[in-house]
């Protein structure tokens, strides 16, 4: 056994210097014999998953992180327990800069503040201590150190680390005369204050070898990031075993310093697996209210309200108020209601569109009416916090974003995500990194695809065609470097609309900057926030919503209002347009694959257009679902269902399970399994399938369907159907929520085809084919596309008579700035009248004018004559 | 020459076509392989619209702009590119199964425009989904396009 604890390691999270993930770290740990080690990144972004991997290992787990402070030193600050992590946490908010890195030095009133609980490792390669003894300045040392300790809160918990990177030959040569010297330095600084040592190694790479992987790290940093980092100095940073940290560092103490300070930290614990949800108000008046909301609500839309909604209803508030999570759904009802006072479009996406409670306090599509099911979007079996993700209309969603972080101010931050390197990123920064010129690595990176699923660079380079002669094949040490880091993390940004809730103050949680844009956002990414049973709310942008509002406001200027949230969903006209397949620019159904199907499937009905949506996915594309569910769709091939038990389950689909929601009523229905545990199994099914877990639930299948009088080869057919097609399910209440939006832009299509073009080509990026695309389209349609005019165009698209007239930006090097000024010149002064007027009133660059010139947009103008480039003319 | 109202008055709507290739990101008064078209029909390409009446199973040829490279996720791992070419009467879905790949991999993830050759597949009521199973990327006259359409930066690969 290994006895020595490493305590000042930086992963890959510690971007763009650490070359290892958290796992890997935890696996060598192992391999090593050791029992326990610290993560000390420049913040808690790997934390999470350290925690969980050295757990699940059997590994001891500190947490800490580096900052720097006001002398210009580095510092690691370790968590005792759960309260020193939250100062921790703190300390790391204040040093967050504007690109939310770690930039900026702690004071000592902050420090003062903020240390209580946490262990200060203090000295070392990045410290003023070091660097005084260094020019033989002990008495600086010594006030440096001085200091801290006047400052800590918990004085007793600074340690004076103690680090030998010295070249050696081999084990048994004596170290260097200046490293000893070092060492004893500091060793009489910490006896002379009376302060304990420690031996660390401060580790950037897991092996020796992985130095080269470092310095390319720190390479990219300099050349791409154009930052003022050093790499370290040599390749003796790496995770040493105990036995050559005892030869390195000939102090026993120093040593033995390590367990104790792993044994400060055992009490230290992350509550990963409990819920924390939100505790706004009292659960009992939480409740109430939810009650009442939701009944005032069925009451106005159902006269009489049918007896299975009460039913439905009562179902649902039990089970929400079974796990105190009332207050979550208020919460989200008064962040859709202020959507809904701002005229924000939005809707309900995910297995949230199957409840009634959700229905009723958001809107969207009713569930019972399409038979969707609670019981896929909540059970008591589901250890993490329900998720209800609503879209809103991408212009306006930060308005949305920022009620919400208003509304609780110290108890939200928005989710953060991290980037990982790509493949072809990797080659492209590593081939920078190495010095390579830029056209150098254009030459090497064209061909090569953005990722490579399922293969490495080197695989890539193997086995796909487009890369046989490809010149990277020559590269060979930019390949291996690019492949290592490959899928590393590079750096953190904001999660697209993720915002995380909590009940006490955010910080104490996680680290806190501000992002570029002004938000709070935290370092816990997604997967943090579910293992940390935290509530997150996702407000996503959806661009076909302002693509839907933009075409709606056209309508309305032509004197149009419609209703579209209240159209009956059987619309002939839409109908045939998407039988016709030309449904470019329509939500979910645009694509390829989607066209094809269209055609092949000719939908007639809504149920039709959720069943496409579920259709189209790699799962029962490479199942043969889809062709079997179209044969019998058109009664070319006979239904099969197993058991009549399975007909109400399995006929809206004709035998084909498509949804996941059929899964688990199956189960339930044949097997007799809860809810709770039929959501298991389609888990297990999708993620865990040779997992014992698995093998339990396969059993419990087979013992319930026995129960129920079934025969064995019934059970194993039916058992056998739902495994196949458990992983490829679709969410149903997912697919009829989105298919709502494809029928409604479906019909904006249909029947003012015009609007639609102009409101999809000002809504931004929506679906996959670019503006040139959808204006062919249009064109095609016999609907006039104008050029840019600086007398006719606006800053987007606009109907002009029966045409679609372009906007000045699409005139090649015509920026936003310089369209607005244009714009606003002639809406302030009038219309051009010549090109001198134009050039005298704005000042444009010949290449401008040039340009549009050959694009049209100063056609009529006087004094301008039009000229075609010669080599245009000639083809 | 257009007018205010985007009639085409003057010049050689050919030319204008290519201009308008050259000076923005849209094509307004048409598409440019309207420009091309008859060098085109002469090589016997057809067009998107000219597949509505083509039988299954006949070999075509056609030319587009390329507009999206898919490659989606596989369980099996086997790569299979779907492309959405367009020519001046619509969009041609085209795909490249792994065997067509290996001599026209590099073409079709480098060239914005592309001629293609392939067996036309119809599917469902008369026929109305239709993809182009890739044999082959012509290369001469995908290169000699690319010479003269200037359309870098307008392909979009997705989901690769």
């Amino acid at each position: 056994m290994d006895r020595f604890v490493h305590l000042e390691v930086q992963s890959a999270f510690s971007f763009l210097w650490g070359t290892f993930m958290p796992e890997e770290l935890v696996r060598q740990v192992v391999s090593l014999g050791q029992k326990a080690v610290a993560l000390t990144d420049y913040g808690i972004h790997g934390m999470v998953r350290f925690y969980k991997a050295a757990v699940d290992a059997g590994i001891q787990p500190i947490v800490g992180a580096r900052i720097s402070i006001w002398d210009g030193s580095l510092l690691t600050l370790l968590a005792t327990d759960f309260d020193s992590y939250g100062n921790l946490c703190r300390l790391i908010s204040i040093a967050l800069d504007h690109a939310m890195l770690p930039r900026i030095p702690i004071t000592k009133q902050d420090l003062k503040h903020w240390s209580r609980g946490l262990i200060c490792l203090a000295g070392g390669r990045d410290s003023r201590i070091q660097a005084s003894l260094e020019k033989g300045r002990k008495d600086a040392a010594l006030f440096c150190l001085r200091e801290l300790r006047e400052v800590l809160q918990s004085p007793e918990l600074l340690f004076v680390v103690l680090q030998n990177h010295a070249a050696v030959r081999d084990a048994v040569s004596p170290l260097p005369a200046e490293a000893l010297r070092l060492m004893e330095g500091t060793v009489d600084l910490a006896a002379g204050l009376d302060l304990p040592i420690v031996a660390t190694n401060g580790v950037a790479f897991l092996r020796q070898e992985d130095y080269i992987l470092h310095r390319t790290l720190t390479g990219i940093q300099r050349r791409h990031h154009h930052r003022d980092v050093d790499p370290l100095p040599n390749d003796r940073f790496y995770l040493a075993s105990g036995k050559e940290m005892e030869y390195r560092i000939p102090y026993p103490q120093a040593l033995a310093n390590t367990r104790y300070i792993a044994s400060l930290c055992r009490s230290f614990a992350l509550p990963v697996g409990r819920l924390h949800p939100p505790s706004l108000q009292e659960p009992r008046e939480a409740s109430k209210k939810l009650t009442d909301l939701t009944l005032r609500e069925m009451a106005r839309l159902y006269r009489p309200v049918p007896l299975s909604y009460i039913h439905r209803l009562d179902r649902e508030l039990h089970a929400i108020n079974h796990l105190e999570l009332a207050d979550f759904f208020l919460l989200v009802r008064q962040v859709v209601d202020f959507a809904r006072s701002q005229g924000i479009r939005h809707s309900i996406r995910g297995s949230a569109a199957g409840s009634l409670v959700v229905y009723l306090l958001l809107g969207g599509v009713d569930p019972v009416a399409y038979d969707l099911l609670f019981e896929r979007f909540m059970n008591e079996g589901r250890g993490d916090m329900p998720d209800i993700d609503v879209d809103f209309d991408s212009d306006r969603r930060d308005e949305v974003i920022n009620y919400l972080l208003d509304l609780f101010p110290r108890c939200t931050a928005m989710v953060s995500t991290i980037h990982k390197l790509r493949a072809r990123s990797a080659v492209r920064l590593v081939a920078r990194a190495l010095g390579y010129p830029l056209d150098e690595i254009k030459r090497l990176s064209t061909g090569l695809p953005w990722a490579l699923r399922g293969r490495d660079l080197n695989g890539a380079l193997e086995k796909l065609p487009e890369l046989r002669n490809a010149p990277l094949q020559h590269e060979k040490q930019l390949v291996h470097l690019a492949a290592r880091l490959t899928n590393l993390p590079f750096q953190s940004s904001v999660h697209l609309g993720g915002v995380i809730i909590v009940s006490d103050h955010i910080k104490a949680w996680t680290p806190v900057g501000l992002s570029p844009k002004g938000l709070p956002v935290g370092q816990l990414d997604k997967n943090a926030v579910d293992a940390l049973g935290l509530l997150k709310l996702d407000l996503l942008g959806l661009r076909m919503h302002t693509a839907i509002r933009k075409t709606l406001e056209l309508l309305e200027e032509k004197g149009i209002s419609l209703e579209l949230d209240r159209l009956p969903l059987n619309d002939r006209k839409t109908y045939a347009l998407l039988r016709s397949t030309e449904s470019l620019g329509v939500f979910q159904l645009e694509s390829p694959g989607q066209r094809n199907l269209l055609g092949r499937l000719q939908p007639r009905r809504f149920s039709d257009l959720i069943a496409e949506i579920s259709l189209f996915r790699p799962g029962p594309v490479e199942g043969n679902m889809v062709e079997v569910y179209v044969r019998r769709r058109h009664g070319e091939e006979r239904v099969r269902i197993p058991h009549p038990e399975l007909l109400p389950v399995l006929a809206e689909t004709y035998g084909v399970i498509l949804f996941q929601e059929q899964v688990l009523r199956t189960v339930h229905t044949f097997a007799g399994l809860s809810y709770a545990e039929a959501d298991a199994f389609r888990r297990a099914m999708t993620k865990e399938r040779r997992s014992s877990k698995m093998n339990l639930l396969k059993h419990r299948f087979i013992q319930g369907a026995f129960a129920r009088g079934h025969s064995r080869a019934l059970i194993e057919e039916v058992f056998e159907e739902v495994a196949a097609f458990a992983s490829y399910g679709f969410c149903k209440a997912h697919a009829a929520s989105f298919a709502h939006i494809t029928y409604q832009s479906a019909y904006l299509k249909a029947h003012h085809p015009q609007a639609f073009y102009v409101g999809l080509l000002n809504a931004g990026h929506v679906g996959s084919y670019p503006p040139y695309v959808i204006l062919n389209e249009a064109r095609r349609r016999g609907i006039p596309v104008y050029p840019p005019h600086v007398n006719a165009s606006e800053l987007e698209y606009r109907v002009e008579g029966s045409g679609i007239r372009a906007p000045l930006v699409v005139v090649n090097g015509v920026g936003p700035a310089m369209a607005r000024r244009i714009v606003a010149d002639r809406k302030r002064r009038g219309t051009f009248h010549s090109q001198r007027d134009l050039l005298i009133r704005l000042p444009l660059p010949d290449r401008i004018v040039e340009a549009l010139s050959l694009a049209g947009a100063l056609e009529g103008l006087e004094e301008h004559t039009w000229e075609l480039i010669p080599e245009v003319c000639n083809v | 020459m257009f007018d205010r109202a985007g009639n085409d008055q003057v010049f050689d709507p050919a030319a204008v076509t290519l201009n308008e290739a050259r000076s923005m990101t849209v094509f307004c008064h048409a598409h440019p392989l309207v420009a091309l078209r008859p060098r085109l029909a002469a090589a016997g390409i057809v067009t998107a619209r000219d597949l509505r009446h083509i039988p299954s199973g006949r070999k075509v040829r056609v030319t587009g702009l390329m507009v999206i490279v898919h490659m989606p996720p596989t369980k099996s791992g086997k790569r299979v590119i779907f492309i959405t070419l367009e020519d001046e009467t619509g969009l041609i879905d085209v795909v490249a199964f792994p065997k067509a790949q290996v001599s026209s991999a590099r073409a079709i993830l480098t060239s914005e425009v592309q001629t293609v050759e392939g067996r036309l597949q119809r599917q469902g009521k008369d026929g109305l989904s239709k993809s182009i199973i890739l044999e082959k990327v012509i290369p001469h006259l995908t290169g000699s396009l690319s010479e003269v359409l200037p359309t870098a930066g307008r392909m979009k690969q997705t989901g690769s």
